[in-house]
């Protein structure tokens, strides 16, 4: 059930008040009038629960509370599990480098049910795989239990196919698409009163970086959008990676919406931002929470080409409004939120905020947002210092990376 | 080892003096009378190419390591998911030993047309089949031979390590009689209309990381131990058979079948445990997972059994190991263990780790070129994880209770 209470509900925070009107007005007028809504930073040093759980529980209080927002209600939760789970850092365990780490996560199922979540959903699709997510995430040495009994009523879905679904359900872009103006995605994304994105504060190869609003990229199912997706219908089980959503080589299966203008660029720079934009406004967030305790520097994950290096800046952000949070975590990262394509870190890419603000979904500026917790001054982890070093040196081979 | 047709001077025999290699499949013809002379006045042993010893079973094996795409720029093939395409013969030469215990397994592969020697593709091919208790016939591609009857450096140091690498594989024989560990048993006859579909299988569970154990249909079934069976037959399991695995099931086995297994017993099992091409059910405490259709794929069926018996239990996980394969074995008291990994890529990783299943106290980890000095151990509550440096593309991780 898509439920018309959560459209009007969080019509103010704006993640889905895009309409024609903004369109309309001017770019700047726009931004201007993009939704700001609080953010709240904390520092968190551990993963362990003893830390974890009172942070997080102060962090959604500064927020309103978590009530409000859950209570009698069905949570979706998207998380990140980026790349397949046979990769690592080193010998670092994922969920210390490029995944959502399970106590996070199990952390935010505890307190969703304790504010009277009657069901929460785990949501992900994994690297080219229909196989349960719990099945995945043991092969990255996670406990599926741990998170299934944080709090009653919860379960996992595979959202790389049709998973438990009869169809897939066709979500609608409210200002017509940069790239497409609707998805085929599967139901979970649609059978939820409340939607969380819970991602990991890291660097993106292709799209800068890697916030609340690009872990939702991960929405679309690689049977309509994959490398092995069907031609006319839907393949049965996901195959590959996104390629047709990076390259643009093909399109999804026929069943599905098409991409708006073909003859638009075929750069990946290009169109994973736009398309990201269309998604978390067919598929609107209304929380968001940023892992930023331990993490990585140098891109999204272990196969990516560039010094790559744990990191550990102890951040918590969550937020309500994804641009919000988004760009908070930038600033957090040591990078100027307003930046455009050709400024670190969008040097070759165009900005997701910038798109997002520009529809109306929020604004970027931080001089509207309010900071709640720690200052942004305060808890400032220099991924941006650490990136211009980095790139200052040649750039390492390519072989299987420790 | 299959002696290179261009040695036929009995010089290059100095190159095998002291190694493990102690049979020589030499060409018929009045050249290469003196180098079988000469080899048997050295104790060795010879026969022909291509023919099996006297109570050896040879298989006829392929290349091991990552399937190169010939037609397509050299570029790597990839199976279904994308995953490279490994070719690997522990499967050939496991079968080999289940059907004919008795006899000594040797494979028999030669370098591809477009090889590109190079140590590590050697150490491929002997730890390909040393691994799972075989032998490989050592066959050089013909450069490296002439290379060699040259004795270039860069030929002799291939050389060296090969024969290193075979060495290794003989100083630790007792391996050899170790026990599979096995968390699924495929039941089949691996003959007549049954023999492609089954040993395929064999192929693609080992390529899924599954730890299996081979149950020829008429021989006495040893499930102990075993989470699932697949039955891999297309006809319906006689009366006996189908009771014992029903016995399985009952006892909190599981069972994977095709709808020829006939009617199945219980009731229909929870739409969750159902799987896209598997419909489910409940027997006593176990499951059996029927194909929705007759046609089978021993991908789908080789992956698919993965999940179904569930990673909880996986035997052997490889972090940042690239294309993998791995035998588990354990001694004949249990006191101790053998995990063999083998890396197919054309170069060992940096920073690979691997946890291996069972309550272990120490671990060891070996290259052909000796210990591994700098290993580090996570000791878990049913698992010891180890992480390697950098490693040639195998490595043998001995474990004690």
């Amino acid at each position: 059930m898509y439920c018309n209470y959560t459209r009007r509900k969080w019509l103010s925070n704006a993640a889905v008040a895009v309409s024609g009107a903004y369109l309309a007005g001017s770019r700047l007028g726009r931004a201007a009038a993009a939704p700001a809504t609080p953010v709240s930073v904390a520092r968190c040093k551990t993963y362990e629960p003893a830390e974890l759980l009172p942070t997080m529980q102060k962090m959604f209080d500064q927020l309103g509370g978590l009530g409000r927002l859950v209570k009698g209600k069905t949570v979706a939760i998207k998380i990140n599990l980026t790349g397949a789970p046979t990769y690592r850092i080193g010998h670092l365990p994922l969920e210390d480098t490029h995944y959502t780490h399970p106590h996070v996560i199990a952390a935010a199922v505890h307190l969703m049910g304790a504010a009277g979540a009657t069901r929460i959903r785990i949501l992900e699709s994994p690297w080219s795989t229909a196989d349960p997510v719990e099945e995945y995430i043991l092969r990255a040495n996670w406990e599926p239990r741990d998170i299934l009994n944080a709090a009653r009523n919860v379960e996992f879905e595979n959202t790389n196919y049709l998973g438990t679904g009869k169809k897939y359900s066709r979500m609608t872009v409210p200002y017509g698409g940069y790239m497409f103006p609707a998805f085929d995605l599967n139901h979970s994304y649609e059978d939820c009163d409340v939607f969380v994105s819970i991602a990991k504060m890291k660097e993106h190869a292709t799209a800068g970086v890697t916030l609340s609003m690009k872990n939702c990229f991960g929405l679309t199912p690689c049977t309509v959008y994959g490398t092995g997706a069907g031609v006319d219908e839907p393949s049965l089980i996901p195959k590959g990676g996104r390629t047709l959503i990076h390259a643009g080589n093909r399109g999804p299966s026929k069943s599905a919406p098409q991409e708006k203008d073909p003859s638009s660029p075929r750069e990946d720079t290009y169109r994973v931002p736009r398309t990201v934009v269309d998604l978390i406004s067919a598929r609107p967030i209304h929380l968001a929470i940023i892992d930023g305790i331990r993490t990585m520097t140098g891109g999204e994950g272990p196969w990516i080409r560039e010094d790559l290096q744990p990191a550990a800046p102890g951040l918590l952000v969550a937020g309500t409004n994804p641009v919000n949070i988004d760009a908070v975590s930038m600033a957090l990262m040591g990078f100027d939120p307003m930046a455009d394509r050709g400024t670190p870190p969008f040097e070759r890419c165009d900005s997701t905020l910038r798109l997002a603000e520009d529809v109306g979904v929020g604004t970027r500026d931080l001089s509207r947002i309010e900071v709640a917790g720690v200052t942004i001054a305060e808890a400032k982890f220099d991924f941006a210092g650490i990136r211009k070093r980095r790139r200052a040196l040649p750039v390492p081979a390519i072989g299987i990376r420790g | 080892m299959r002696w290179p047709a261009a040695w036929t001077d009995s010089s290059a025999l100095d190159l095998i003096k002291g190694s493990a290699i102690d049979y020589l499949l030499i060409e018929e013809g009045e050249r290469f009378e003196p180098v079988r002379t000469q080899a048997r006045q050295a104790g060795l042993r010879i026969g022909v190419p291509d023919a099996a010893p006297s109570g050896v079973t040879m298989v006829k094996g392929q290349w091991p390591g990552v399937r190169m795409t010939r037609s397509d720029g050299g570029r790597v093939s990839a199976g279904p998911t994308g995953d490279p395409w490994v070719d690997s013969n522990g499967w050939q030469i496991r079968l080999a030993g289940a059907l004919h215990p008795e006899a000594p397994v040797w494979v028999n592969a030669r370098p591809p047309e477009n090889f590109r020697a190079s140590a590590g593709a050697y150490l491929i091919a002997v730890a390909d089949s040393g691994a799972y208790g075989g032998r490989w016939v050592i066959s050089l591609d013909n450069q490296s031979a002439s290379a060699l009857a040259a004795r270039r450096p860069d030929a002799l140091d291939i050389w060296k390590r090969t024969v290193a690498a075979a060495g290794f594989f003989a100083q630790h024989k007792a391996w050899a009689g170790y026990a599979p560990a096995a968390l699924v048993g495929v039941i089949s006859d691996f003959a007549g209309d049954n023999e492609a579909f089954s040993q395929e299988l064999l192929n693609l569970l080992a390529r899924a990381g599954q730890h299996y154990r081979i149950l020829p249909k008429d021989a006495a079934l040893d499930l102990e131990g075993l989470r699932a069976v697949i039955y891999a037959d297309a006809q319906q399991p006689d009366a006996r058979l189908r009771k014992q695995i029903l016995g399985f099931v009952e006892a909190g086995g599981a069972l994977i079948a095709s709808p020829s297994w006939g009617a199945a017993p219980g009731a229909a099992a929870k739409p969750d445990d159902e799987g896209p091409l598997f419909v489910a059910r409940s027997l006593g405490k176990g499951k059996i997972a029927l194909a929705k259709t007759p046609a089978r794929d021993p991908y789908q069926w080789a992956n698919d059994s993965v999940v179904l018996v569930s990673h909880r239990y996986d035997m052997v996980r490889i972090w940042n190991g690239g294309a993998t394969g791995s035998y588990y074995a354990l001694s004949p008291d249990r006191k101790k263990a053998v995990v063999h990994v083998l890396f197919y890529a054309n170069r060992g990783p940096d920073a690979a780790s691997v946890r291996v299943a069972g309550r272990w106290k120490a671990a060891k980890a070996w290259t052909p070129d000796g210990p591994v000095e700098t290993i580090e151990t996570e000791y878990r509550q049913d698992a010891i994880e180890v992480h390697l440096p950098q490693v040639p593309q195998y490595v043998a991780l001995e474990l004690d209770a």
